[in-house]
């Protein structure tokens, strides 16, 4: 789709996704802070979802200028557009981006009620970002954590490098819920040989990418460490305070 | 060996995080108005390759947008 609105602009172009500046008019040309107050988007957001978050930063009880604020050098945020649709689908984001420790944090929201195979383009846009992290900024480390129900998604993101680094325990807290958490992340050794590796491209296209993801997903390796670390943990603790 | 309508209903449940089927679905309800989302799709069609033996490639997963398409696409392929 050929990008003719003044408001649009791409900073990192991908296959099937496009990623884009959020500038103060886009974001609220698009109602963007809506999204983040929508629970089932939301629902895997310690962040959101919580308190309500208005338009205008001063009105806010969370402020909407963290979710612009693209020009500091600790957060980078961007929107995911589709590239066949033109649609919004998403938004990524490297935050907590530290010089000192060249490492960053890097976030994935997808809207809800998109299309059902968007979840690879969600693959893509965390590619896109992450090789702009190691690449330009110089990170040397980048990592996440999602929600332990969130499993298969760390299966996938395998594919990338991103792997498990280890079970947080109650790592992740909103109102009532208390659950584990898995901690990931990609060096920036490892990323330089998958990137090599591909053609310089994190990315290995959609249909491989899709090919990987499967193989991945079957093999379920996450899956086993979270269980093994568990399985540790009782013994551990049984070998402490006796059974 | 032939897919059928409940025994991919029961493997859509197995396999998803969708813990039970809203009012009213059936065979032509799309994926999407059932609450399934991406991260449930991927589960779904590996759960679908490893019961049936059909390689599903990216291109299709849009054409599997209800049970009945998922269960037409699979008997077409274990046909060839």
């Amino acid at each position: 789709m050929g990008n003719t609105d003044p408001d649009i602009c791409t900073f990192i172009s991908g296959e099937t996704v496009d990623l884009i500046v959020p500038t103060p008019r886009l974001l609220n040309s698009l109602s963007w802070w809506k999204h983040l107050n929508d629970s089932e988007t939301t629902r895997y957001m310690n962040r959101y979802g919580v308190f309500p978050l208005l338009p205008e930063p001063e009105e806010s009880v969370q402020s909407a200028a963290d979710e612009a604020a693209v020009t500091t050098t600790s957060r980078l945020l961007l929107l995911i557009r589709s590239r066949a649709s033109g649609e919004f689908i998403g938004s990524t984001t490297l935050s907590q981006i530290s010089q000192e420790s060249r490492s960053a944090i890097n976030g994935l929201m997808m809207l809800k009620n998109k299309e059902i195979g968007d979840l690879l383009t969600g693959l893509e846009a965390k590619a896109l970002i992450c090789q702009h992290g190691f690449l330009h900024l110089g990170l040397r480390r980048i990592y996440g954590w999602q929600h332990i129900d969130l499993m298969a998604w760390q299966e996938m993101i395998t594919i990338l490098g991103f792997f498990p680094e280890g079970v947080m325990k109650n790592g992740f807290v909103r109102g009532t819920e208390c659950a584990d958490a898995i901690q990931n992340s990609c060096t920036s050794e490892r990323f330089l040989k998958i990137y090599t590796k591909r053609n310089s491209s994190l990315w290995p296209g959609r249909t491989e990418a899709f090919k990987l993801a499967k193989a991945a997903m079957a093999q379920r390796r996450v899956k086993k460490l979270v269980a093994e670390a568990q399985n540790r943990e009782a013994v551990w603790t049984d070998e402490l305070v006796g059974t | 060996m032939s897919a059928t309508t409940k025994e991919v209903f029961e493997i859509l449940l197995s396999s998803t995080t969708l813990t039970k089927l809203p009012p009213n679905a059936g065979p032509d309800t799309g994926l999407k108005e059932m609450g399934v989302d991406s991260l449930d799709v991927m589960q779904f069609i590996l759960a679908l390759q490893e019961k049936y033996g059909v390689e599903i490639p990216e291109a299709d997963i849009n054409a599997m947008s209800s049970i009945a398409k998922v269960v037409e696409y699979l008997n077409l392929g274990m046909a060839e």
